[in-house]
């Protein structure tokens, strides 16, 4: 269980207020080891959390220690600590090598291993073969992997990335969860926010989700699912005749919606995932249609997330 | 840690060098030469000399003053309206030696600025037998205009800490101290950078403002100017590095984010 494991980042009742607006509201939280996935919509204050964790701003109160230190006040921390922003700035005029290099010499690495360092974290990318080229300059894509090769290139023990996948192509963001899987399977702690949920479920062994500055959930997505058992769910059912099966449906109190797509397709939407599951085979039954294929397209934890944001 | 440092002027300069704003401030290094070369060619003979003595540090004073903001106010707040300022910050250094390795790069382009327009002027103003007198050496209108810089540097650097539109409060500033508060007679006028200068400068050089006014009511010794100096040098030293400690400047550039 995540309780049991050491923690890299503990958050103590964290606020955050901009003015009048809050973007955190005490969170508090502890993130184990391996890699963790920060879940929530737009404006649910992830990069607030995560601009708190690196000490760009302090938080109005509450206290937020990483990797045993105050992000605040010890810049040893970042020996250790790598962070990649949400913004996709890079400075101006330089090539994606000379960035990664003159963060590395920030990063106190010896001049005589500059150039390997900082060459292996853009082969780890994948920006090796274009990194004489001018990087503000160069897709939203090339950015963010310049940024990430810059995050990497100290070898941190924790990297904390603010939205990595925006801007990727489907390749590119495949390439960046198995870099966060490679990295992990080398011991670095990875705690990366997204909207995404699938990106998020498929290599965060732990979840938090974050929704108007609180934290809904944390743990394991599956402990997160047995918690919430029974959710709203929608399910596409493809058939000989929908409408027919439709009108069996409609009686059923649990169902909330059905939505007809073409000839043959059905969704279902319904409050309770336990009683549509359930009933569903004895409505297919007694109205006789013939069922082709069924599936959820939003999956399980879309449903999760769609259920504790509200 | 020093190499570090040394990394961080090198970028430091490299940043500002790099800046449109730059075209502005080389164009202003080229202004007092040019209005010697003008002066040399259309005025009459004896006219340079009295430009050179006494129009000169004035024109340099407003040049300097000018100049500085362009490099001062930005070194690091044009990093924070870049957003580029976060890949900076998650690096192991102090943040109060961050920005102060960004302050002394623009330090450094300052001074070397002054020092070129103050040159480049006087070379221009006595190349060849124009001149009919005896004029100053240029040594101490090249330092004090050095020193000028300097100061202005380290007060717009200062603005940029402290306020978000640090261009537009920097120019107010520069009004109200160097055109307000420095051309006006009483003891006030001695916290104005440009009556700083003016006592660095000494008798040999003539400013337009000591010839307007009455010059008991605001004479500064050189030494007077020095400790002024000094004293204003460590106010904004220390104000700068509270500022650089603390993180809120980032607050309002973070919270237009949305996030």
């Amino acid at each position: 269980m995540a309780e049991t494991l050491p923690s890299i980042i503990v958050c103590e009742r964290v606020a955050r207020w901009y003015g009048n607006v809050p973007a955190l509201t005490e969170v508090t939280m502890q993130v184990p080891n391996g890699i963790t996935g920060l879940l929530g919509p737009n404006g649910a204050g992830k990069s607030t959390l995560l601009r708190i964790l690196t000490g760009q701003i302090r938080p109005s109160s509450g206290s937020a220690r990483v990797l045993g230190k105050d992000p605040l006040t010890d810049s040893t921390l970042f020996d250790h600590l790598g962070f990649c922003s949400e913004d996709d700035a890079l400075f101006e005029g330089l090539s994606a090598r000379t960035v990664v290099r003159l963060l590395a010499r920030l990063s106190g690495i010896a001049e005589s291993e500059v150039k390997e360092r900082a060459d292996d974290a853009l082969a780890r990318v994948g920006m090796l073969a274009v990194a004489d080229r001018e990087a503000s300059k160069g897709s939203k894509g090339m950015r963010q992997r310049v940024r990430i090769a810059a995050a990497l290139v100290h070898a941190p023990r924790l990297i904390l990335l603010d939205e990595p996948m925006t801007g990727l192509d489907p390749v590119g963001r495949r390439d960046i969860l198995a870099l966060l899987e490679n990295l992990a399977a080398d011991g670095v702690h990875v705690l990366f926010s997204s909207h995404i949920l699938h990106e998020v479920a498929s290599v965060a062994t732990h979840i938090v989700v974050l929704n108007r500055g609180m934290v809904l959930a944390e743990g394991a997505l599956s402990a997160i699912r047995a918690e919430l058992a029974d959710y709203a769910f929608t399910l596409c059912v493809r058939c000989d005749d929908p409408r027919r099966l439709a009108s069996h449906l409609l009686s059923a109190g649990y169902v909330t919606g059905l939505r007809f797509e073409g000839d043959d397709l059905l969704h279902i939407s319904s409050a309770s995932s336990l009683r549509l599951i359930e009933s569903l085979p004895a409505a297919v039954l007694e109205s006789g249609v013939a069922v082709n294929e069924m599936q959820a397209p939003g999956e399980a934890v879309e449903a999760v997330f769609q259920r504790l944001i509200g | 840690m020093r190499g570090r440092l040394i990394t961080l002027i090198a970028f430091g300069l490299r940043h500002l060098l790099g800046a449109r704003k730059v075209i502005i401030a080389a164009l202003l290094a080229m202004v007092p030469a040019t209005l010697a070369l003008v002066v040399r060619t259309f005025a009459p003979p004896g006219a340079i000399d009295s430009f050179l003595r006494q129009g000169l540090p004035s024109v340099l004073m407003a040049i300097c003053g000018l100049m500085s903001l362009f490099t001062g106010s930005g070194c690091v707040r044009d990093l924070v309206e870049e957003r580029t300022l976060p890949l900076l910050l998650t690096r192991p250094i102090a943040r109060a030696r961050l920005c102060s390795g960004l302050l002394l790069a623009a330090l450094i382009a300052s001074v070397v600025f002054a020092v070129v327009a103050t040159g480049s002027a006087y070379a221009v103003a006595s190349a060849g037998d124009v001149l009919v007198s005896r004029v100053p050496s240029p040594w101490r209108l090249m330092f004090t205009m050095g020193v000028l810089a300097a100061l202005h540097t380290l007060l717009f650097a200062v603005v940029g800490l402290q306020f978000r539109r640090s261009t537009i409060v920097s120019v107010v500033l520069l009004g109200i101290l160097d055109a307000g508060i420095g051309s006006a007679p009483g003891p006030l006028r001695r916290i104005a950078p440009t009556a700083i200068a003016e006592g660095l400068l000494g008798e040999e050089w003539t400013t337009r403002t000591s010839q307007l006014s009455p010059r008991e009511l605001f004479e500064f010794s050189e030494q007077a100017a020095l400790v002024m100096l000094v004293a204003e040098i460590l106010m904004l030293s220390v104000w700068f590095r509270r500022r650089a400690r603390r993180m809120d400047f980032l607050s309002a550039e973070v919270s237009s984010s949305g996030n």
